[in-house]
C-alpha cells in the first residue's frame, strides 16, 4: 500500500479547499445571498439557522450542480444538503463513481 | 381523454402521427386543469410527452377580463397572464403524465386535484407586447425534480417573435412550498 507524501496531502488539502470556496461562491451567486464565501464554514449547515435556505433554494442548488458537475442529486440523497463539505463530498463520491 | 397528436391548427381528434405525444382540446383540458374562466389560460395543447415537455395555445381574446383595466385606452396582456399560461400548459404535461399512469378509464377530474402551485419565476424576459387578435404558442420542458418541486424551462411566442421565456419551479400537490 503506498503512502501519500506531505506534498500530497497539502496539494489535495489545497484542492479541497478551492472546490469548497467555489461551491460557496456559486451557492451565494445562483440565490443572491448577501453574505461573503469567508464567512461561510465548511461545516455550516445550509437549512435553518445555517445560510437559512428553504425547500425552493434546495432545488437551485439540485439544478446548479447539475449544471455544473453533470450530477444528478435526488430525493433519497438529502444528507448531501448537510453542509458545504457535505456537499463536496457528494459531488467527489458521485465523480469517481462515474 | 383524448391523447391524438395533432399540428397546432388541428384537431385534438386527430390520430397520433408521432409516437408518444399527445394533443388535449379544451375540453380535454377543463377534465385535467381546475381552472375554469376566467382563469383558464390555456385553448389547447400538442406534442406532448407527458412528464417531459409540451407545447400549446393561447388565443388572445379583446373580451379577456383583464383588459378593462390594463389598460382601458391601450389593451396589453399583463406579463404574469402570460407566466399564467406558461403554468398551466406545465400542469397539463404534468397531469398527462399521472394519467398515463393511471388504469384505463380512470377519472382525469382526479389527476386535476393534483396540479399544485407557482413557486418561483426565475430570469423571466418579457421582449415583445402581446395585444388582442395574438395566438401564444406556450412551450414548456420539465427539468430537474426535487420532493415536490420541479424545474421547468418555458417560452411562448407570437409567430416567429419571442414574447417571454424563462424558468418556473412548480409544485405537484397542494402543499406551499
Amino acid at each position: 500500500m503506498s503512502v501519500a507524501t506531505f506534498e500530497q496531502i497539502r496539494a489535495q488539502a489545497q484542492s479541497r479547499l478551492e472546490k469548497n470556496t467555489h461551491l460557496k461562491s456559486m451557492i451565494i451567486d445562483r440565490l443572491g445571498l448577501d453574505v461573503e464565501p469567508s464567512v461561510v464554514s465548511d461545516n455550516q449547515p445550509l437549512f435553518g439557522r445555517g445560510l437559512e435556505m428553504d425547500s425552493l433554494d434546495t432545488l437551485e442548488i439540485v439544478v446548479m450542480i447539475n449544471s455544473e458537475y453533470a450530477v444528478l442529486i435526488s430525493d433519497d440523497d438529502f444528507e448531501a444538503f448537510g453542509s458545504i463539505n457535505a456537499l463536496v463530498d457528494f459531488v467527489e463520491a458521485r465523480e469517481a463513481r462515474s | 381523454m383524448t391523447a391524438a397528436t395533432a399540428p397546432p391548427g388541428g384537431s385534438g381528434r386527430r390520430a397520433a402521427a408521432t409516437a408518444g405525444k399527445r394533443s388535449y382540446s379544451c375540453d380535454d383540458i377543463k377534465r385535467m386543469l381546475p381552472h375554469r374562466w376566467p382563469m383558464l389560460m390555456i385553448d389547447r395543447a400538442y406534442d406532448v410527452v407527458p412528464g417531459v415537455s409540451g407545447r400549446g395555445v393561447k388565443s388572445v381574446s379583446v373580451n379577456e377580463p383583464f383588459f378593462a383595466g390594463h389598460y382601458p385606452d391601450h389593451a396589453v396582456m399583463p406579463g404574469v397572464m402570460i407566466v399564467e399560461s406558461m403554468a398551466q400548459l406545465v400542469a397539463v404535461v404534468y397531469v398527462a403524465e399521472i394519467i398515463e399512469a393511471a388504469q384505463p378509464g380512470a377519472d382525469a377530474g382526479d389527476a386535476s386535484k393534483s396540479v399544485g402551485y407557482l413557486g418561483s419565476i426565475s430570469q423571466m424576459r418579457f421582449s415583445r407586447l402581446v395585444v388582442p387578435g395574438d395566438q401564444l404558442t406556450l412551450e414548456a420542458t420539465l427539468g430537474e425534480r426535487l420532493g415536490e418541486l420541479r424545474r421547468v424551462s418555458v417560452r411562448a411566442s407570437v409567430g416567429r417573435e419571442q414574447v417571454a421565456s424563462g424558468s418556473l419551479v412548480v409544485t405537484s400537490g397542494r402543499r406551499a412550498v
